[in-house]
Order: structure tokens, then sequence, then C-alpha cells
């Protein structure tokens, strides 16, 4: 919808809308915008190492709807677990995914080693 | 076949963890055979102390670094004997090894006689003790000895954990208090 914004059907829905109902244009064009006309960009994939008994990077910035896979690099399990998350044992090799479901900041360790901090900051 | 370099003598100087603390101990010779029954002694020895923890400790934190011990342990076992069988190469016990097995041992009879928190607390101690000491070893004696590139990367892979472990103990041995 986002490349919808400002085309030639959105202008044409504004145009009759108000032409027919007196409707005042700024309110139809929020209107439409309430609809889904923004500029929001697709979902993302970002991946997270556990590499060398850490996470890399260890703080990442996100969009509610992207998606985050961690994958273990290193010779021992891990796990990234955190409020409302945890991708269970992960063996050398394997991956676990979380999707940002809303707006928050959310710390996270591996749950066989404390000393493995991470951060998610979910726009 | 193992390669010609796995059997090159070299002369080192190893630091134990014996009994809880450290000394150094010269060693005439140590082969890449010998550096794998090192790091595999090395790794059986914290296995067996997390599991006579698991049958002692009632603190929650304890029994969770022991289970992650055993675990990782494991791992790296797993990983060990891949190598050494890819390599055809048959581990070689050295004074090294004995070494370590002695103090593991006497390490072991002191924390025999101790329960509750004097025991989680020795048990702590003594990881910190070994972790510290296996980390030295592993940069100062079995990566620099170690000829064969499989055996060095196994080696430099192990290290970011026992780093990791040690850091743990300390933490949670902290946490016990005096």
């Amino acid at each position: 919808m986002h490349a919808s914004c400002g085309s030639r059907l959105a202008r044409s829905l504004i145009s009759r809308l108000t032409g027919r109902r007196g409707i005042a244009p700024a309110a139809v064009a929020l209107a439409v915008l309430a609809l889904g006309c923004s500029h929001r960009p697709p979902p993302r994939r970002v991946e997270i190492e556990m590499v060398g008994m850490g996470f890399k990077p260890d703080v990442v910035t996100l969009s509610v709807g992207d998606t985050v896979v961690w994958t273990n690099h290193d010779i021992v399990p891990h796990t990234a677990t955190g409020t409302g998350f945890d991708t269970g044992t992960l063996a050398p090799s394997a991956s676990g995914r979380f999707v940002a479901g809303h707006a928050d900041t959310l710390d996270y360790t591996c749950g066989f080693h404390p000393t493995m901090k991470g951060r998610l900051i979910v726009l | 076949m193992p390669s010609r370099s796995m059997h090159r003598p070299l002369t080192l100087l190893f630091a134990l963890a014996t009994a809880g603390s450290l000394h150094a101990q010269t060693t005439p010779t140590l082969t890449d055979p010998q550096v794998a029954h090192v790091a595999v002694t090395a790794n059986g020895i914290d296995s067996a102390a997390a599991k006579f923890a698991l049958t002692r400790t009632t603190n929650d934190q304890v029994k969770s670094f022991a289970q992650t011990m055993i675990t990782d342990h494991s791992a790296v076992d797993a990983q060990a004997v891949a190598l050494v069988t890819r390599l055809h190469v048959t581990p070689a016990d050295n004074a090294v090894s004995r070494s370590l097995k002695s103090g593991a041992a006497q390490a072991h009879a002191r924390l025999v006689p101790l329960h509750g928190a004097a025991f989680d607390k020795a048990y702590m101690d003594r990881e910190v003790a070994y972790h510290q000491a296996v980390l030295d070893a592993i940069d100062h004696t079995l990566i620099p000895a170690s000829q064969n590139a499989d055996l060095k990367k196994l080696l430099t892979d192990v290290r970011p954990a026992i780093a990791a472990h040690l850091a743990h103990a300390r933490e949670l041995r902290q946490s016990l208090g005096a």
C-alpha cells in the first residue's frame, strides 16, 4: 500500500469524495492514510551471530514485524532468552527466530551463559 | 594418517591447576597427541567435578552452572573425539595429564566433606581457579605447542567458552559472599 501514496488512484478517490459529499480534502487524505497508506518499509530479516560466546551485533534496532534470526557459530549450545521470547537450545550451527510484535526494548541473555548479553530495540 | 608435525616434540612450561591453586611444572616434551590428551583430560575433569556438584548442591544457580559445564564440556569432547578420529591420532598420556588428574583428585577430596553454602563456595572457588589455569594453559602452552592446524583451531575455538565459564564462575562465586 505504501507504494500507492500520491498515486492517481488515491488522488482520484480524494477528489471524488470531496466533490460529491463536500468533505474537506484534508480530512479525506487523513482517512486514506489511516487505511494504510503509510511509508512503513516491508519487514526485514535481521541476522545475529552467536560467536565467540557473544551476540554479534549485541544491540540491534528493529521495526515491528521484523524477524530476528540467531545462528550459533560456537561449538557449545546457546539460547537467546528474554522477556516474552526464548529460542530454546540452539546446538552448534542451529538457528532460532523471533518476530518483533510490538515496540519495546528487550534485553536478553544466553540461558546457559549469562555473560552473553544482547538487546533488541523495537521501534 | 597423522601429519608428521603431530609428533614434533616441544619443550614447554605448563601451568597446572592442582588442589585449587596454580603452580608451574616443566615438562620435557609435549607432542600434538599429548596436547590432545591434555585437552581431553582437562575437559573430563571439569565434567566430573560438575557431576559431583549436582549430587551435592541445593543452590539453583550452582546447579545451573554445573549443568552448563557438563553440557559444554560434552560438546567440546565430542569435537575433540571427532578430530582425533578423523586424524587417526590416539591421544597420548603424559606427565601433564597425570598431574592434572592428581590435582583434580586432591581438589575432589577437599570437596567431599563439605555441604550447603560451604560446598557451593568451595566448588565455585575451584571452578574459578581451574578455568583460569586452563585458560592460561590454552594461551601459553596448548595453542602455541599445537603443530596440527585442526588441533590448533579446535583449541582456539574452545578458548572463548573457557573464558566465558571463568567469567560466569567469578560472578557466581562473588554472589555467594565471603
